[in-house]
């Protein structure tokens, strides 16, 4: 079995192919599919509950690496999804009770759902199954990570990066909503923060047409390789070319958490002028970063590209 | 795809896996400490025959499921490798026959197993062995402990850790001399730049510094230096210098050693929280000088410059490893040429002081206090300063100088062991100390509303309001301007209904 201790847990692609969801029948698409809407619940919970974006981005690296060694047909998505908020929330220090967690994915549930939304009785059947189904996955994460949940994100680099090319600010905003994106996708397990780093200012750089040094090539002094800048961006533009992720129900364990079968307005994700080069009619006040300072308020805010 | 093969790095090789081993492969030799956290064992290793300590990380009755005590003491040893600071070799678990391939264990909704860190085994604890009767640590050998902690702690603060719960029963030492830092169950991570908000309820009483009584929030690695300060005239002393029962009572003490802080000697010290609250009456004049005149002049200039009051100026680690004290004869002695000594630990300490004043009382059928009431109300290290012969006070009728240790058996460490070590009396109640370790347990009590989040939230720190529409302090409206209001990829049903979080940030359960 993969060890998920070190700092460093990377796994190649045909690992990941090899997924523990494979072998229970979830073929790829499905799983991609999944493994996105598990991200989206973490987002979402986490801008309910609050939490910098740091947890987030954490949450998701954790959510990832624990579907790298089992099954989403026996670890139900948003259970985990759940028990990886709280766990991050700990590890970043912005703690959240239990209790708002599970209001908080109570309330995605009825949303969702279309359900009236109701307050959850901390004695009802209902929350103490929760809450209890909330700790045992916390617990299985945790063993699945062997307690230690160590996690660097590309963000930490990306200023750094972009400091030492020395490129206009308005670049710093779009990698920056890059990255967040980029941990919807198993880049974060494949490729170590600092390459999908470069992956991400790369596209950015393209994207907004901004001449990097090629001779020598820049990404050589970050420690990267061209084909993973490739890989990297090659993931991006494939997630955006995906749908709104959907739930599907691969869980053959019922119970809490999993039991709905919502429908919630899919919007095909529009990025096909992903890297077209051109400016976007995005709002101006969405690209621009100039200090440090700011950027660091955008681990918070930033919590998406701007891409709309 | 094919071609991002070889570019992760693969751990498959890695062995053991961390948490995937049993405690089962352990076998459990005895108890060695004791917290209200749980136990700390020895143990040995079936398969390579190491003895190890393993501290258990209770799990039932947790509400907030694993303790942020235990992540984040993880997180901080796994990152800390020094040989001042104490290992964490691995983390083992007592699940039973677990339910491992399924979302739900069997049965009924709880794991019924623990949770073991498993460090290294060390023979005494500091504090431990300062309380064995008839000991007296030399010049060189204090000189060579204060090095090791001063070298442990400050590769911490480089590291951007604060230990928080510097003592004597929190400093490991084995039968090599050295000594390592244990217990991070109090520690944080800190960044000079991270403006945020800590509790200032960390630091067992005695070792507490000024600022953190006078309610200070935002502080750095000089609190760790107070308490070495303290470890420091202690060790010289032969007695803890600042017994305080209750914060008012320690906040005095220090007064009367130190001085009154004022503007003067401590910018901004009138600004603190509590200062208004614990002002003196009248000022008092610093003492530290004439208090431990009896001291040499550098470990004196050591310890003056540790016991300052103003955080600002109070020596650095790194400062005062450079000391003359260290430098100057005699010198700090190697760790390898000290005396190898029976294990020892507070723990055991205590527990035999406890028995035998026990005996002593079914002896005597007299109607005394509970042993347990008096363990050091008295000053009972030995005088290990210069000229007195090792004394003991109090209620420590048989123990004289030449009482040998009772147990024949290893020690009793406390790894980290629960707050409120010593005899209970050691930590008086409302000196919050023993209420620290696993603070998330209880969450309700008092002691979680000091520590005010850090301010870096989204929204407002403040206040969220419990329900109701989702208005300008709403998640999604709060994003500060430069910040894309997320595209539709976020979730998109986040920016509707109402929010449904209630509580106050300030009254989140854990500690910062």
């Amino acid at each position: 079995m993969i060890n998920t201790t070190m700092n460093t847990f990377y796994l190649s692609a045909e690992e990941l192919n090899d997924s523990p969801s494979r072998k229970d029948g979830i073929d790829e698409a499905t799983e991609v599919n999944i493994r996105i809407y598990g991200c989206d619940l973490i987002q979402e919970c986490g801008i309910l509950l609050k939490l910098p974006q740091i947890v987030m981005a954490s949450s998701q690296v954790l959510f990832h690496r624990f579907y790298c060694n089992k099954s989403f047909a026996k670890f139900n998505v948003k259970r985990l999804a759940a028990s990886c908020v709280w766990v991050a929330s700990k590890l970043e220090e912005n703690p959240r009770k239990a209790r708002h967690v599970i209001n908080v994915f109570h309330r995605m549930k009825c949303r969702r759902e279309n359900l009236p939304i109701e307050h959850l009785e901390s004695f009802s059947k209902e929350y103490v199954q929760l809450k209890s189904d909330l700790i045992n996955a916390e617990r299985h994460l945790l063993k699945e990570m062997g307690f230690v949940c160590h996690v660097e994100h590309p963000h930490k680099f990306i200023s750094n990066y972009l400091a030492t090319l020395g490129t206009p600010p308005e670049l710093r905003q779009e990698a920056w909503n890059l990255a967040n994106d980029s941990l919807r996708t198993t880049l974060c397990v494949r490729f170590k923060s600092e390459v999908v780093a470069c992956g991400v200012v790369y596209a950015a750089a393209r994207r907004f047409q901004i001449p990097l040094s090629e001779n020598p090539p820049w990404w050589k002094a970050f420690d990267a390789d061209k084909s993973e800048i490739d890989e990297v961006c090659r993931v991006l533009a494939h997630l955006y070319s995906l749908p709104k992720a959907q739930y599907i129900p691969v869980c053959k364990e019922g119970g809490s958490f999993s039991a709905t079968t919502e429908a919630w307005d899919p919007q095909p994700m529009s990025k096909e002028d992903f890297f077209s080069g051109l400016p976007t009619k995005d709002d101006p006040k969405t690209t621009v970063s100039v200090t440090w300072e700011v950027t660091r308020r955008s681990k918070d805010n930033g919590r998406d590209s701007s891409y709309s | 795809m094919g071609a991002a093969a070889d570019y992760g790095q693969l751990n498959l090789e890695e062995s053991p896996s961390w948490g995937s081993r049993n405690i089962d492969c352990f076998q459990k030799l005895e108890q060695i400490g004791e917290g209200t956290y749980g136990q700390v064992y020895m143990a040995r290793d079936n398969k390579t025959g190491e003895i190890v300590a393993l501290k258990k990380i209770r799990m039932d009755n947790e509400k907030e499921g694993f303790p942020i005590t235990a992540i984040r003491e993880i997180k901080i040893l796994k990152k800390l490798q020094h040989e001042n600071v104490i290992r964490l070799k691995e983390i083992v678990t007592s699940t039973g026959p677990e339910a491992d391939e399924q979302a739900k264990p069997d049965g009924d909704n709880k794991y019924k197993g623990n949770i073991y860190m498993v460090f290294e085994y060390m023979d005494h604890d500091l504090t431990g062995l300062a309380d064995r009767p008839g000991l007296r640590f030399t010049i060189p050998q204090i000189k060579c402990y204060m090095k090791q902690l001063l070298t442990g702690l400050h590769y911490c603060h480089v590291n951007q850790v604060l230990h928080r719960d510097i003592k004597g029963s929190n400093l490991l030492i084995d039968n090599e001399g050295n000594l390592k830092l244990a217990d991070f169950g109090l520690a944080r991570s800190y960044s000079n730049d991270h403006n945020g908000n800590l509790t200032n309820r960390v630091i067992t009483l005695w070792y507490r510094p000024p600022e953190l009584l006078l309610g200070v929030t935002k502080y750095g690695p000089a609190v760790d230096l107070w308490s070495v300060g303290c470890i420091f005239a202690e060790l010289l002393q032969g007695k803890p210098v600042l017994p305080g029962k209750a914060e008012p009572e320690q906040l005095s003490k220090i007064f009367e050693l130190c001085g009154t802080p004022d503007e003067n000697n401590w910018p901004g010290v009138s600004r603190t929280p509590w200062y208004s609250k614990f002002k003196p009456a009248r000022p008092m004049k610093r003492r530290v000088r004439e208090m431990f005149r009896h001291f040499d002049r550098h470990a004196l200039d050591l310890l003056d410059k540790m016991l300052t009051m103003d955080p600002a100026q109070r020596i650095s680690a790194k400062d005062a490893l450079d000391a003359e004290y260290f430098w100057t004869d005699p010198l700090p002695c190697d760790p390898k040429s000290l005396p190898k000594y029976e294990s020892s630990h507070e723990f055991q300490t205590k527990k035999k002081r406890q028995q035998q004043r026990a005996n002593e009382e079914i002896a005597k059928r007299q109607k005394l206090q509970h042993p347990q009431q008096h363990s050091r109300l008295a000053p009972q290290m030995q005088q290990s300063g210069q000229s007195h012969p090792p004394q003991w006070s109090g209620h420590n009728h048989h123990m004289n100088g030449s009482q040998p240790p009772l147990s024949a058996g290893p020690g009793h460490h406390h790894y980290g062991k629960g707050r409120g070590p010593g005899g209970p009396s050691r930590y008086p109640p409302g000196g919050n100390p023993s209420g620290g370790y696993y603070a998330d347990r209880g969450a309700q009590g008092g002691g979680f509303n000091s520590g005010p989040y850090p301010a870096q939230g989204r929204g407002p720190p403040g206040g969220v309001p419990t329900s109701g529409s989702r208005g300008a302090s709403g998640g999604y409206g709060v994003a500060p301007p430069n910040y894309p209001q997320s595209g539709q990829y976020g979730g998109s049903g986040a920016g509707r209904g109402s929010n449904p979080l209630p509580g106050n940030r300030n009254q989140q359960f854990g500690w910062q």
